[in-house]
C-alpha cells in the first residue's frame, strides 16, 4: 500500500464510524455507539499494522469525545459514565490495534520467509538436479535477483576477483559495473549475524566518492578454504537481512554444486582412462580376429593357386581367385573403417555439409555393393519428392555402406534387407535399414553402437565385427548433426534408424 | 578386347615394386605395350621416350609430386591420365583431377575396374568430336547450337542450370568432372551460395532423363563420386 493510502484509510474508517454512530444514536436511539469505533480500529490494524491502528484508536478517542460526549462539540467530559466509555474505547482500541497489528506483521514475516524458502528451494533444486552446475547458474542469478530485489545479479568463477569469469548474469551483454569498490558480506560460522563490509580497491581509493551511483555487493563462493568465485548483486542500498541470507545460502549451494561437478569430472576422467585401456585390448582382439580371418582365406587360396603339384581346373582356379578378391575387399572395408574411426576421433576429418538427395545416395550405394547384397532380396522404399538432407557426401556414403554391410553380413542368406527413406513428422530425413536376421536382444540394442561391441551370440558364431561399423555409423552421423538408434524390425531382425536434418529445396 | 586398345601403349608409374608387378602382369596379359617407371624422374623420361597412349600415375612418388608429373604431361599432350591414389590423398586426388587428370582409382582396386576405366579413357580420345557438333550417348542427343536435348526423340525440358550441368558433364564424357570445376562451369566463379544445391540439381536432372528413358538405358548415365564430383559414363552401354 502506498503512503497516501496508508494515511487515507484510517481517516476514512473514522469518518464512516462517526457517521454510523451518529445514525445509530439518532434513529436507533442508542445511548452509546462507541464500540463502532472499535470496528474502525480493527480494520485499520488489519490493513495497516500496529502504529496506524494505535493512532486511529487515539483519534477515535478524541473524535468520540468531541462529537458525542456531552457537552457536544467540546473536549470537556461531563459525567462519570461518559468518561468511563471514553477510557474503555481508548484502551480497547489500543489493545485491539496492537494485537491485530502483531498478527499482520507475523503474517508478513511468514510470507517473506515462505518466499525466501521457495527461492532457496528452486535454487538448490536446480543445482542438485542438473548434470552441470554451470548450466543452471543463469536460473540461480535470476532467482536471487528477483527474490532479493536486486537490480542485477551475476556470478563470476575464479580464485580471485581479477581472474573471475562471468558465467551467469541477469543482464547479459550490459557492461558490468566496476567491482573495485564493493561491499562484501561478513558472516560468522552460524550465520547468526551478517553485515556488509566496504572494500575499496587501489583504483577506487583515488576517485571521488560522488561517482558512485549503484552499490555493488559481493558474497564469496568458497568451498572450505578454496575460493571458487563470487555472487555479485547491485542494489541501491544495503540489502536487508533476508536478501543477505538468501545470497549467502545461494553462494554455499553454488560452491557445493561446483565442487560436485569437479569431483564428477575427475571420476569420469579416471573411468575414461581405464576404459581406453579396455578399448585398446578390444581393438587388438578385433584386429586379430577380423584381420586374420580374411587373411587366412587369402593365404589358403593363393597357396593352392601357387602349388604346382595341384592340377586345378580352370573353374577351380577362378573360384580361388574370386575368393581372394572377395576376402581382400572385406579387408579393405575393415581398414577403411579403422582409418575412418581414427580420423573421426582424431578430429582430422574435414566435414563439408551439402544438400544431398538421400534417395540418390542410397541407389548409388546399393548399386556399388551389388555383389555383397546378392544373397539378400533388397527392398527399396525411395519416394521421389523428399527434400534433400544436410549431409557430407562422403560421410553419408560410408554410413550407408556400413549399414548395408552390417545387414548383409549378420543375417543368413535369403533373409530380406529393407531400406526406406522418408521425412519424419518434425521434418527430418529418416533412413531406415532393416534386416530379417536373428536381430539383437533388446538389452543389447542401445549398446550396439559402442566401439568394438559385438553381440555375444555373434561372437560365438565367429561372425565378423559389427563393432566398428556401427560405431562409425554413429560417429559419422553425429558429426553431420544427425542421430542414430536401433530398434527391433518387423522383418524379424535389427532396424537401424538414422535421422538427418533436412535442407531447403533449391530455387528452380 | 576391342581393336582400339589392342596395340595401345601404357606408361605405368608406381613406386611399389609388388603393386607395379601385379598391375604390369595384368596389363601385358591384356595386350598393352607396357612401359614402367618407379619414380617421377623416370616417369617423365619414359613419357618423353615413348609418348604412350595412356598413363597410370601413382600420386605418392618418392621424388616428385605426382601432380607435378601430371602438369608436365598436360603441358605437352592431352593423353589420358588415370590417377592411382591411396587413402588419405583425397586432396591431391582432387588437385590432380582439377589439373586435368581423366579419372582416378583408389587403392586397393580390382583389375576389372582398372581395365574398364582404361578402355573408357582410350575410347574418349579415339571418339573425337563429331563433325555436326551434336553429342550423342545412347538415346540421348544434345544439340548445343540450339540448346536442345532429346531422349529417344522426345524433348528433354531442362532449366538453364540443369542444361549447363548436363552440357558440362557430356562435354567431358568419360572423365570425372570435379565438383569445383562443375560449379565454376555452371555458376561461374561466384558459386559459393548455390554450390550446396549441386547434388539436388543433378538429382532433378537424373529424374527428368529417367522419365523419358523408357528402357532405363540411361539409368547409370551420371554417376556420383562421393566427395569428388560427377562423371558421365560414355561407354556404359557397351560395358554393361
Amino acid at each position: 500500500m502506498n503512503r497516501i493510502g496508508r494515511a487515507a484509510l484510517p481517516v476514512a474508517c473514522l469518518a464512516v464510524a462517526t457517521l454510523l454512530a451518529w445514525a445509530l444514536e439518532r434513529w436507533a436511539r442508542l445511548d452509546d455507539a462507541s464500540p463502532i469505533y472499535l470496528l474502525a480500529v480493527t480494520a485499520v490494524a488489519v490493513a495497516c499494522g500496529t502504529v496506524p491502528a494505535i493512532a486511529t484508536a487515539v483519534a477515535a478517542f478524541f473524535v468520540y469525545n468531541f462529537v458525542f460526549v456531552e457537552p457536544r462539540l467540546s473536549l470537556a467530559v461531563a459525567g462519570g459514565q461518559e468518561l468511563l466509555t471514553l477510557i474503555v474505547l481508548l484502551v480497547v482500541g489500543i489493545v485491539i490495534g496492537r494485537l491485530a497489528g502483531i498478527g499482520r506483521d507475523r503474517a508478513a514475516v511468514a510470507l517473506r520467509r515462505e518466499r525466501e524458502a521457495r527461492a532457496l528451494f528452486v535454487i538448490s533444486r536446480s543445482l542438485a538436479t542438473s548434470a552441470r552446475a554451470e548450466a543452471t547458474l543463469p536460473v540461480v542469478t535470476e532467482r536471487v535477483a528477483v527474490e532479493g530485489a536486486l537490480d542485477r545479479a551475476w556470478i563470476g568463477l575464479g580464485s580471485t576477483i581479477a581472474q573471475e569469469r562471468v558465467v551467469a548474469d541477469t543482464m547479459p551483454g550490459d557492461e558490468l559495473p566496476p567491482t573495485d569498490r564493493h561491499a562484501v558480506l561478513q558472516r560468522d560460522q552460524h550465520e547468526t549475524s551478517v553485515s556488509w563490509m566496504r572494500v575499496r580497491g587501489p583504483a577506487a581509493a583515488a576517485e571521488p566518492r560522488s561517482r558512485r551511483t549503484a552499490t555493488v555487493y559481493r558474497v564469496a563462493i568458497a568451498y572450505g578454504p578454496e575460493a571458487i568465485g563470487s555472487l555479485w548483486g547491485v542494489a541501491p542500498g544495503d540489502p536487508p537481512l533476508e536478501t543477505a541470507r538468501l545470497m549467502a545460502v545461494t553462494a554455499d549451494q553454488v560452491a557445493q554444486a561446483i565442487r560436485r561437478d569437479q569431483l564428477a569430472r575427475l571420476a569420469v576422467e579416471r573411468a575414461v582412462a581405464e576404459r581406453s585401456d579396455e578399448a585398446k585390448s578390444a581393438l587388438l582382439e578385433l584386429v586379430s580376429h577380423d584381420l586374420r580371418t580374411p587373411l587366412a582365406a587369402i593365404r589358403a587360396s593363393a597357396g593352392s593357386l601357387a602349388d604346382v603339384s595341384l592340377s586345378l581346373r580352370g573353374d577351380e582356379r577362378r573360384q580361388l581367385a574370386v575368393a581372394i578378391d572377395r576376402e581382400a575387399m572385406r579387408l579393405s572395408r575393415l581398414v577403411e573403417n579403422l582409418l575412418g574411426m581414427s580420423r573421426l576421433q582424431g578430429g582430422a576429418t574435414a566435414i563439408e555439409i551439402e544438400l544431398i538427395p538421400v534417395t540418390d545416395a542410397v541407389r548409388g550405394i546399393v548399386e556399388r555393393l551389388g555383389s555383397l547384397l546378392v544373397e539378400h532380396p533388397v527392398e527399396l522404399h525411395l519416394p521421389e519428392d523428399l527434400p534433400p538432407a544436410c549431409a557430407d557426401a562422403t560421410f553419408l556414403d560410408q554410413v550407408l555402406i556400413n549399414l548395408l554391410e552390417n545387414a548383409a553380413s549378420h543375417t543368413p542368406p535369403g533373409s530380406p534387407v529393407r531400406i526406406a527413406v522418408r521425412t519424419t513428422d518434425d521434418g527430418d530425413i529418416q533412413i531406415l535399414v532393416e534386416d530379417g536376421g536373428g536381430g539383437v536382444p533388446d538389452a543389447e540394442l542401445p549398446r550396439i553402437f559402442d566401439r568394438f561391441h559385438r553381440v555375444a551370440a555373434a561372437k560365438r558364431r565367429s561372425q565378423r565385427g559389427a563393432g566398428l561399423g556401427l560405431a562409425l555409423v554413429r560417429g559419422l552421423t553425429e558429426a553431420m548433426g544427425g542421430t542414430v538408434r536401433a530398434a527391433r524390425s518387423p522383418l524379424g531382425g535389427l532396424a537401424i534408424i538414422v535421422r538427418l536434418p533436412a535442407g531447403p529445396v533449391p530455387p528452380p | 578386347m576391342s581393336r582400339a586398345t589392342q596395340a595401345a601403349s601404357v606408361l605405368l608409374v608406381e613406386d611399389d615394386d609388388a603393386a607395379r608387378a601385379a598391375v604390369a602382369t595384368s596389363l601385358v596379359a591384356h595386350g598393352y605395350a607396357l612401359r614402367q617407371a618407379a619414380d617421377g624422374e623416370e616417369a617423365l623420361l619414359e613419357w618423353e621416350l615413348g609418348r604412350p597412349d595412356i598413363v597410370l600415375l601413382d600420386l605418392g612418388l618418392p621424388d616428385i609430386d605426382g601432380v607435378a608429373v601430371l602438369r608436365q604431361i598436360r603441358r605437352e599432350a592431352a593423353t589420358p591420365v588415370i590417377i592411382i591414389s591411396a587413402r588419405g590423398e583425397e586432396r591431391q586426388k582432387v588437385a590432380a583431377l582439377d589439373a586435368g587428370a581423366d579419372d582416378y582409382l583408389t587403392k586397393p582396386f580390382g583389375m576389372p575396374e582398372l581395365h574398364a576405366r582404361m578402355r573408357a579413357a582410350l575410347r574418349r580420345v579415339a571418339g573425337g568430336s563429331p563433325v555436326d557438333g551434336m553429342i550423342r550417348i545412347g538415346p540421348l542427343v544434345m544439340d548445343p547450337s540450339r540448346h536442345e536435348v532429346t531422349v529417344g526423340g522426345a524433348e528433354l525440358r531442362l532449366t538453364p542450370r540443369e542444361y549447363e550441368v548436363l552440357k558440362t558433364l557430356l562435354a567431358n564424357a568419360g572423365r570425372i568432372v570435379t565438383r569445383g570445376r562443375l560449379l565454376r562451369a555452371v555458376w561461374g566463379q561466384e558459386y559459393s551460395e548455390e554450390g550446396h544445391y549441386l547434388h539436388v540439381y543433378v538429382s532433378q536432372l537424373r529424374r527428368k532423363i529417367a522419365a523419358l528413358d523408357a528402357d532405363q538405358q540411361l539409368a547409370r548415365l551420371i554417376t556420383a563420386e562421393a566427395g569428388v564430383g560427377y562423371r558421365v559414363l560414355s561407354d556404359f552401354l557397351s560395358d554393361s
